[in-house]
């Protein structure tokens, strides 16, 4: 069971860059690679939400349950 | 002004100077037993000042390897890097070298009665580092979950 986090997704349909995803955040681009790569061990409901404004999408298109057992 | 750098290079310093004492003291050993050095200033009969040489240089072994680990460490808190498991990896090492310096001076006790004092000591020192490492282990661990929180 993981939680995987479409980032990648979201900001392709968004046509925005890592850099200005990271700026407009608020966080470092070094952050923001260990969200995208799903390396985070938890995310703080302000990073949501400014990543759901900068994104302009609900929590639910960024963060998808994966049953492994299935 | 004292400052945090200032007292970790006080410790880097006094660690190498007890180093070098060592290290002088083994080298010096063998001559200070034959001059009569130890006769009126050591708690242990004259015949027993001959086995001084094999507890310190067999007691030296933990004591090098826990000096470098001591200094290692030191090195990396000047560096910044405190709660990684590199720093819990030497304090695990530093104790572990202070239960074997235990030992040896358990088994030297025979010699001086001193010896069975500084083994107590020893593995008194041991238990808390012990505790210690584990306070690193999980304050390292504290450490990166708050690192992997965005």
């Amino acid at each position: 069971m993981s939680i995987q986090i479409n980032i990648d997704v979201m900001m392709a349909r968004r046509k925005m860059s890592a850099g200005e995803l990271a700026e407009r955040v608020g966080i470092t681009p070094a952050n923001l690679s260990i969200l995208k790569n799903n390396r985070a061990r938890a995310v703080r409901f302000s990073t949501l939400e400014a990543l759901c404004q900068a994104l302009a999408c609900q929590p639910g298109d960024l963060l998808e349950f994966i049953d492994d057992d299935d | 002004m004292w400052n945090q750098d200032k007292s970790v290079l006080l410790s880097v310093v006094c660690t190498r100077v007890v180093m070098v004492l060592a290290l002088a003291l083994a080298v010096a050993l063998p001559f200070l037993c034959s001059s009569g050095f130890f006769e009126h200033r050591a708690l242990i009969s004259p015949e027993s000042i001959p086995l001084l040489m094999p507890v310190y240089y067999s007691f030296c072994v933990p004591a090098f390897i826990a000096l470098i680990a001591l200094d290692k460490l030191l090195g990396a808190v000047r560096r910044g890097a405190v709660f990684t498991p590199g720093n819990v990896r030497f304090l695990r090492i530093i104790s572990w070298c202070c239960f074997a310096a235990a030992l040896i001076l358990l088994a030297s006790s025979f010699v001086s009665v001193v010896f069975f004092v500084l083994a107590v000591l020893a593995a008194f020192f041991g238990v808390i580092l012990r505790a210690v490492k584990n306070l690193f282990a999980a304050a390292t661990q504290l450490k990166e979950e708050n690192d992997f929180t965005i």
